[in-house]
C-alpha cells in the first residue's frame, strides 16, 4: 500500500506540476496583456492595440486547456483536501485570467477608438501606476498559489487598496476639472484596470482557501483575515 | 443529536501490544460513520470491540467503557447474545452459509427462537427487499447461496444481518472484494439503511467514505487523530497527518 501510495503521489504531483507551469506561463502572458493594453492607450499605439486584440483569443485558449487538464486530474485522481482545493484554485484562476485578458482587449479597443477620435488627450500617470499595481497583484497572487506563500497573497491583497486609491484619485480629479482633468476615455480604461483588480481578488479568495484551508469568499472578510 | 454508541477512554491490548489508545468517540444515531486509517491502525479492532467480538480472543484485554444507549455493554449483567442481536456485523468478504438463500436469512431468526413459519417467511422477504436483493432471488430462494455473485452474496449477508432487526450495523470493508457495480449497489443500500439503522463502516476507500458517511474518524497508531463531518474532514482537514493520509502522501 505504501509503495502504491508513493507511486500515486508521484504521478499526481507530476501532473499538478505540469498544470502549475502552464498556469504560470498563462499568468505571465496575462500580466503582459495588462501592461501592453495600458501602454497602447497611454502611447496611442494603435498597432499594439490591434495586435493585443488579435492575440487575445489565442492566449485565452490556454484557459480551456488548463480547465481540461484540471478536470482530467479531478476525474482520474479523485482529489481531496489540499489537492482538491489547489485544483479548484487553479480552475478559478484560469477563469479570472481569461476575464482579465478580455478586459485588456477592451482597453485596446478604447485605444483604437479614442486615438482615432481625439489624438493627444490628457492621460494621467495614474493609469500607468494602476497597470503596474494590477500586474504586481497578479504576479503575487499566482506566485502565492504556486509556492503556497501567504505573504505574497497578503501583498497581492494589500495592493488592491492602492489600486482603488489610484482610481479614486483619478476619478475625483476628473470630477473637479472636466476640461483639463482625465477624460471619460481615461476613466473607462481606469475602470477596466480596477475590474482587473476585482478579478484578481476573486482569484485570491480561492488561493487563500487553497493555502489556509478556510473558506473566504467575501472581500472584506478575506481582507480582515489576511491583514490580521 | 442522539448518540447510539459512546466509547470513553477505551484502551485495547492484544498481549502486550497496545492497539487502541484512549478512544473517545460518539456515534450518532441513524447516520453512517466511517472509520478510516492505514492498515494496522486499530479500526477493525475498534468495531469488533463494539459488539464484543474480541472477547473470543484469549489475549485480548481492554479498559474504558463502551455504551449502547447509555448501557455499558461490558457490564457483567449485559447479555452478549442480546448485544449481537442489537449490533449486527457485515464482513470484508461475503460469508454466506453453505445453505439455501432462504435458510441464510432465516438462520438468525430460528436461532433467536422464532418458530412461526409464516412469520419467518414474511421476515425473510422483508429483509431481502430491504437489502435490495428480493427481485433477483425471489424465484430461487431454495437454491444455494454459494451460486450468487459476490455482490449478491454481500447483500445476502446484509439481509441476514437485518433479519434479526438490529439497531446498529457494523461493516468492515464491505465492498473491498466487490466490483464497482456491486459496490454502487451496496453504497445505495447503505444510503437507504441509514434511515433505520446506525451504521459504522470501516473503509480504505476514501471516496467511499465521502459518498456514504456523514461523519468520519481518522485512526492512526491506535489513536483518533481527527473526527468530524465527512465533508469538512475531506476538504478542510485540520491535522496535517489527516491531510497526508487522505491525499495519499502518508508514510
Amino acid at each position: 500500500m505504501l509503495k502504491g501510495g508513493v507511486m500515486f503521489g508521484t504521478i499526481l504531483e507530476n501532473k499538478l506540476r505540469k498544470i502549475s507551469s502552464s498556469l504560470l506561463d498563462y499568468s505571465n502572458r496575462t500580466a503582459d496583456m495588462i501592461k501592453e493594453s495600458t501602454d497602447s492607450f497611454v502611447n496611442e499605439d494603435v498597432d499594439l492595440a490591434m495586435e493585443i486584440i488579435e492575440n487575445t483569443g489565442e492566449i485565452n485558449r490556454e484557459s480551456g486547456n488548463i480547465e481540461y487538464e484540471c478536470l482530467k486530474i479531478l476525474g482520474l485522481h479523485q482529489l481531496v483536501a489540499k489537492d482538491l482545493r489547489y485544483c479548484a484554485a487553479i480552475l478559478r484562476t484560469a477563469t479570472e485570467l481569461e476575464s482579465i485578458n478580455a478586459l485588456a482587449a477592451y482597453t485596446s479597443r478604447y485605444s483604437i477608438d479614442f486615438t482615432q477620435k481625439d489624438k493627444n488627450f490628457y492621460k494621467p500617470p495614474h493609469l500607468t501606476f494602476m497597470s503596474q499595481t494590477a500586474q504586481n497583484m497578479l504576479k503575487d497572487g499566482v506566485g502565492s498559489l504556486l509556492s503556497e506563500d501567504i505573504q505574497l497573497l497578503k501583498r497581492s491583497t494589500k495592493n488592491f487598496v492602492s489600486l482603488q486609491g489610484f482610481y479614486n484619485q483619478m476619478f475625483s480629479k476628473h470630477n473637479e476639472d472636466k476640461s483639463s482633468g482625465a477624460s471619460m476615455h481615461t476613466i473607462l480604461v481606469g475602470r477596466n484596470l480596477l475590474s482587473t483588480g476585482h478579478h484578481i481578488m476573486g482569484m485570491n479568495d480561492k488561493i487563500a482557501y487553497s493555502i489556509i484551508g478556510k473558506r473566504v469568499t467575501h472581500h472584506k472578510v478575506f481582507y480582515n483575515i489576511l491583514m490580521k | 443529536m442522539k448518540y447510539k454508541i459512546e466509547t470513553t477512554d477505551l484502551n485495547a491490548y492484544f498481549d502486550e501490544a497496545h492497539i487502541l489508545k484512549d478512544i473517545n468517540l460518539k456515534i450518532p444515531e441513524k447516520t453512517v460513520t466511517s472509520l478510516i486509517g492505514p492498515s494496522g491502525c486499530g479500526k477493525s479492532t475498534f468495531i469488533r470491540t463494539l459488539n464484543r467480538m474480541n472477547d473470543l480472543i484469549d489475549t485480548f484485554k481492554m479498559n474504558g467503557t463502551v455504551t449502547l444507549d447509555d448501557e455499558d455493554i461490558y457490564d457483567s449483567k449485559f447479555d452478549v447474545v442480546e448485544l449481537r442481536t442489537r449490533i449486527g456485523m457485515v464482513f470484508q468478504k461475503p460469508n454466506p452459509f453453505p445453505k439455501s438463500i432462504f435458510d441464510n436469512v432465516s438462520y438468525g431468526l430460528t436461532v433467536h427462537g422464532m418458530n412461526d413459519k409464516d412469520r419467518i417467511r414474511e421476515r425473510v422477504e422483508e429483509s431481502l427487499k430491504a437489502a435490495v436483493l428480493w427481485d433477483e432471488v425471489k424465484d430461487k430462494l431454495d437454491k444455494s447461496a454459494m451460486g450468487l455473485s459476490g455482490g449478491q452474496q454481500q447483500r445476502l449477508c446484509i439481509a441476514r444481518t437485518i433479519a434479526v432487526n438490529p439497531e446498529v450495523i457494523l461493516m468492515d470493508e464491505p465492498c473491498s472484494a466487490l466490483d464497482p457495480i456491486s459496490t454502487t449497489k451496496i453504497e445505495d443500500l447503505i444510503h437507504e439503511l441509514k434511515k433505520e439503522y446506525t451504521i459504522i463502516i470501516v473503509t480504505h476507500n476514501m471516496q467511499q467514505a465521502t459518498r456514504v458517511s456523514k461523519h468520519t474518524a481518522f485512526f492512526l497508531h491506535g489513536e483518533i487523530v481527527e473526527r468530524g463531518l465527512t465533508d469538512k474532514l475531506f476538504i478542510e482537514p485540520e491535522d496535517k497527518r489527516t491531510e497526508d493520509y487522505i491525499t495519499g502522501r502518508f508514510g
